[in-house]
């Protein structure tokens, strides 16, 4: 039998809300197949590039003992979680150091990263995303603002192409009978029957909102976007004399809507309440420590469930 | 370790729709047979299939004719064609045992055309409308042909729109573009923009040939005539019909083979508007086009930049064939003093196509903003600063590529001649894109 080259994947252009939305994935019979994540919108991605900004990242260590570093990248439309190991490149393990010192000490750094899709299974059997980099480099907000708008316009058209598809059968039959590219038919019957209705108002909603930051209509192209805050109490001065553990409580209880709250949620909170980074952070440790609260994936926390 | 893999055939007694190419299924109730050592599965009219995924394949049944043009490149197809050209041929035994009686030709339809080769007495003349049923798809090199056989069936056919062989013939002229490697029975029209005579030596004797660039709307190549010619360098540009030329390649390169000067004429008019002036042609193609084509010469293109290799830089080729040495040796000459050059290796991708893009020195130079000092200081600071330096100059950058490309079984290459990150205002974009989804 004749071996089956090793091709490399191309990449598709992907907004974090695509990204982080899909859980379907695919894999090939054989051992060195490559694995495939088919987005909402019926794109069957292996390697992704994205860009946004770099709001956390963090060293932890792994179970064997080795360190590995945790991250996040927010565009206009979510968030894409990234981890680097020991595994990693050399050059990438490097900048990821360097940057790490900045994004410490708060720097809004923007990057562009290209980067293998992965996908794991908890064991309620939810299928998250995540990506691990190839390459990453710090750019400016010209290349990000143009980025946004590739981005913006591959996504507009694969929701075009799912509009179409709902014109026909999903099936490779009905596909060929549209002009949706071919490259596309597989991933879009396989995606139809796996995600049922897709809500594409969202996704236009995304492209829009690209299309706002990019070209400055909302001055956001470096810093997060507004973020939800707690109901002002009344008498509430700017440094609580609550402790930082009894803010944390008070933001998971009252933001969790099932999923959890996100990181960067809890610490904007405790910090307008005077608490710094650092503190909070201690105070997540500590919570964590006393089963109170826990982390069921990178950057989402909820409360422990009692019996 | 390699795993060992079993292959076995089936017959299906069912017919069962659902076993097309590419598919996933479950067969529930299938016996196995055994014959002369060798096992194969019978799915019997009783037996049971769960189609568990649709296949990405087509469902072709042989019977059904298909258009030249959406042959593929292996199987056995119908075919429904007017017979361009015919010409008895031997094909010579590798043994020497003798030779064989063959018929090639050329058969066409509205999407194309394709060449053939009968193995049994093919006596329909030229103009003939046949049904092919039963052909075996077979590729030399890059180009496929239709071989014909004991058990394949020809018949005349009746439709009368179909096209008629004069305006068969005009619209199976090849185009630059389409060259393929070990394509016969070329017709083509270029412009020859240079052309220059080779000498060399057989059997003692002196003798020449003539090897010319050429040129169409659809990019540029080599042309080599071993005869004499009726033009000469001061007549240039020239344009020129070729006839039954044959097609090899070197390097990916096209080259256009004419064995005698009764194949060439001179047009009288320009086939086409305006000069192409060769130093600026550069035919704009999409890199999913240029991927599912052969290797051209003189194209444009564009995509993102997701890769840069970390053998970009600094590099030692050998002095005498200007391949890339390793550890101060040359594939070929072996350990050699080596000529220092710079070059990068990126990935471009476009579209859902992949192609690796290599930068000369030149190139290198300008979208590093480096000078080949820098380059030289950067190297002895150590590799790494070098690569994160290229990336955040190039890393999901927008590019345009001007060059060539090398299509082989390796995959898709461009030898870039220029690698341009055009300016692009992205609220003068975000007005475009609105305007073209009509969300003013």
């Amino acid at each position: 039998m004749q071996a089956r080259r090793i091709v490399r994947q191309p990449s598709e252009l992907m907004l974090a809300s695509e990204f982080a939305s899909s859980h379907l994935h695919e894999k090939g019979p054989g051992e060195y197949d490559p694995t495939f994540i088919i987005t909402k919108l019926g794109c069957k991605v292996n390697r992704i590039v994205v860009s946004g900004l770099l709001e956390r990242l963090e060293v932890r260590e792994t179970s064997n003992g080795t360190q590995m570093y945790q991250g996040q990248i927010r565009d206009p439309t979510g968030l894409f979680y990234f981890s680097v190991g020991e595994y990693s490149p050399l050059p990438l393990q490097e900048l990821i150091h360097q940057l790490h010192e900045r994004v410490s000490s708060s720097e809004p750094i923007l990057v562009g990263m290209v980067a293998k899709t992965r996908w794991y299974q908890s064991e309620d059997g939810g299928v998250y995303t995540s990506l691990r980099p190839e390459e990453i480099t710090e750019i400016n907000r010209q290349r990000y603002a143009n980025w946004l708008l590739d981005a913006a316009e591959a996504t507009y058209s694969r929701v075009e192409n799912w509009s179409q598809s709902l014109e026909v059968d999903a099936t490779m039959e009905g596909l060929s009978s549209t002009s949706i590219p071919h490259r596309y038919h597989q991933s879009i019957v396989a995606a139809r029957h796996h995600y049922g209705e897709v809500d594409l108002e969202v996704f236009k909603l995304n492209v829009m909102q690209a299309l706002d930051i990019a070209e400055g209509k909302i001055e956001a192209v470096t810093t997060p976007p507004p973020e939800i805050r707690l109901p002002e109490v009344e008498g509430d001065s700017e440094i609580s004399d609550q402790p930082v553990e009894e803010i944390i409580r008070m933001v998971i209880s009252h933001f969790d809507q099932g999923e959890g709250v996100q990181y960067q949620t809890i610490m904007s909170n405790a910090m307008s309440k005077g608490f710094d980074r650092e503190t909070t952070e201690e105070g997540l440790d500590q919570m964590i420590h006393q089963g109170i609260i826990e982390e069921p994936r990178f950057g989402w926390f909820v409360f422990v469930q009692t019996q | 370790m390699k795993k060992k893999r079993t292959q076995w055939e089936y017959k299906d007694w069912g017919s069962n729709s659902q076993l097309l190419p590419g598919s996933i299924v479950r067969i529930e109730g299938a016996s196995v047979n055994e014959y002369n050592g060798k096992r194969s599965l019978n799915i019997n009219q009783s037996s049971r299939i769960v189609l568990l995924q649709e296949g990405t394949g087509s469902s072709l049944k042989t019977e059904d004719p298909i258009d030249i043009i959406a042959l593929p490149n292996e199987g056995y197809v119908t075919v429904v064609g007017r017979v361009l050209s015919t010409k008895n041929d031997q094909i010579h035994r590798k043994d020497g045992s003798g030779s064989i009686d063959v018929v090639r030709g050329r058969i066409a339809d509205n999407s194309g055309h394709i060449g053939f080769l009968s193995w049994e007495p093919f006596s329909h003349e030229e103009g003939a409308l046949i049904k092919i049923t039963g052909a075996q798809v077979r590729s030399f090199r890059d180009t496929p042909e239709l071989n014909f056989g004991r058990t394949t069936k020809i018949e005349p056919y009746h439709d009368s729109k179909f096209a008629s062989v004069d305006d068969l013939k005009e619209s199976s002229f090849a185009t630059i573009s389409d060259l393929r490697d070990g394509s016969r029975d070329t017709d083509i029209v270029v412009q020859v923009t240079e052309i220059m005579q080779r000498k060399f030596e057989r059997d003692g004797q002196e003798k020449h040939l003539w090897s010319a660039q050429v040129i169409d709307p659809t990019g540029q190549c080599k042309m080599t005539i071993w005869d004499d010619i009726s033009f000469s360098e001061k007549d240039l540009p020239v344009f020129v019909k070729v006839n039954s030329a044959r097609i090899t390649a070197w390097q990916g390169i096209p080259d256009i083979t004419v064995d005698s000067s009764d194949q060439i004429s001179i047009l009288d008019e320009p086939a086409w508007e305006g000069e192409i002036d060769p130093t600026s042609h550069f035919v704009e193609a999409p890199l999913d086009e240029l991927a599912a084509g052969g290797s051209r010469v003189g194209i444009q293109t564009k995509g993102t930049i997701v890769s840069i290799k970390e053998d970009s830089g600094i590099i030692s080729r050998c002095p005498e064939c200007r391949r890339v040495m390793k550890e101060g040796s040359c594939y070929e000459h072996g350990e050699t003093e080596g000529v220092e050059d710079i070059r990068l290796r990126l990935i471009l991708d476009d579209n859902g196509t992949t192609s690796s893009l290599l930068v000369n020195k030149d190139v290198a130079l300008k979208l590093s903003e480096m000078s080949e000092a820098d380059f030289k200081t950067s190297a002895n600071e150590g590799h790494d600063g070098l690569i994160l330096h290229l990336r955040s100059m190039l890393l999901t950058n927008f590019v345009e590529v001007k060059g060539r490309t090398i299509i082989d079984e390796q995959g898709m290459m461009i030898i870039a001649t220029d690698v341009d990150i055009p300016t692009r205002d992205p609220q003068l974009r975000a007005t475009e894109l609105r305007a073209a989804w009509g969300w003013n």
